[in-house]
């Protein structure tokens, strides 16, 4: 599993690959104009992952916009291959709508999803 | 470009607030201008527009839900407007019953290569409303399970989601937004406009 480290900025998120761990984070927001383009390379680098590969996919997006959207459930389809897959999908507790959002992911994909609640003012 | 940002006489103020006041005070419900864009739809003018947008809603009433419309809405803008012309953008505010509300409305001039493309998304999204209404045993309208139709189906482009924006904001939305190609003498445009409620 080769590395990846995507570093963020005003309208992408920090996406890295912890190897130690074998976990995969997504921070911060995620509102390209083109987000096919930007997510090019973790799409590529999820293609690389065999079927016993190990792997957490944390999710703390913000926000993301719907070209997002579709490319994150590119992300979770093509991980699906992978036996040990979990998302953890984390939402601040007065965010109903990004709750909403990984539920839908949840409804779609044969992936399982833990819900992880922040609190907004911890 | 020109970012506006209204006060109760609707008279042109400065582009930042810079009062401690609430976005709006209870007014009769009436509609109250927050922000007006009026310029070329490049991506800086756009920057520009969701930062000043993103104070406005953001970090003055704390509520993401209108800010995620906002978004999608102002990357409507560069997504389907000519961008040799101008295109509009209005954000307007209310309080109705105690409760904030939030409207977004938008007109730009569409390119004539693209009318039929939106026109088809127009045309999707109105037929999946009206058979979704048909299949709903109480006449409601579901758009969770509309959206996640949408999110699953192979359909999309390089810079957007097929239609699935429009989706996302008739599910957060008030009411189903309002979209429609108006053929002007001037050339086809793009009318867009959607109430929002807040979160809390």
């Amino acid at each position: 599993m080769g590395p990846l480290h995507i570093a963020s900025t005003v309208k992408t998120p920090e996406i890295v690959f912890q190897a130690e761990d074998q976990r995969l984070v997504l921070s911060g927001r995620s509102i390209p104009e083109n987000a096919v383009d930007f997510y090019r390379p973790v799409l590529d680098w999820a293609q690389s992952i065999g079927s016993d590969f190990k792997l957490t996919v944390q999710v703390q997006l913000e926000y993301f916009n719907t070209s997002s959207s579709k490319c994150l459930l590119d992300l979770f389809k093509r991980l699906e291959q992978s036996d040990a897959l979990e998302v953890q999908w984390y939402f601040d507790a007065d965010d109903e709508d990004m709750l909403e959002a990984g539920e839908d992911y949840d409804h779609i994909v044969n992936v399982p999803f833990k819900f992880v609640e922040i609190d907004p003012e911890a | 470009m020109d970012i506006r940002k209204r006060n109760d006489s609707d008279s042109c103020c400065s582009m930042i607030s810079t009062d401690t006041c609430p976005v709006f005070s209870p007014s009769k419900g009436r509609w109250m201008g927050l922000a007006t864009f009026d310029g070329k739809p490049s991506t800086s003018n756009l920057d520009t527009l969701l930062k000043h947008l993103e104070e406005v809603v953001v970090q003055r009433m704390e509520d993401r839900r209108v800010f995620r419309a906002v978004i999608e809405c102002v990357q409507n803008l560069e997504r389907h407007a000519d961008p040799l012309r101008t295109a509009h953008f209005k954000l307007m505010g209310r309080s109705l019953n105690g409760e904030p509300r939030f409207k977004i409305r938008s007109l730009n001039p569409v390119q004539k290569g693209d009318v039929s493309q939106v026109e088809r998304w127009i045309q999707q999204y109105t037929s999946l409303q009206e058979l979704t209404v048909a299949s709903m045993d109480d006449g409601a309208l579901d758009w969770r399970i509309l959206y996640r139709q949408c999110l699953d189906s192979g359909s999309r482009t390089p810079r957007g989601g097929a239609g699935l924006g429009w989706v996302s904001l008739a599910k957060a939305a008030v009411t189903p937004p309002q979209i429609r190609i108006i053929h002007a003498a001037n050339g086809p445009k793009l009318f867009f406009s959607v109430e929002m409620a807040c979160t809390r």
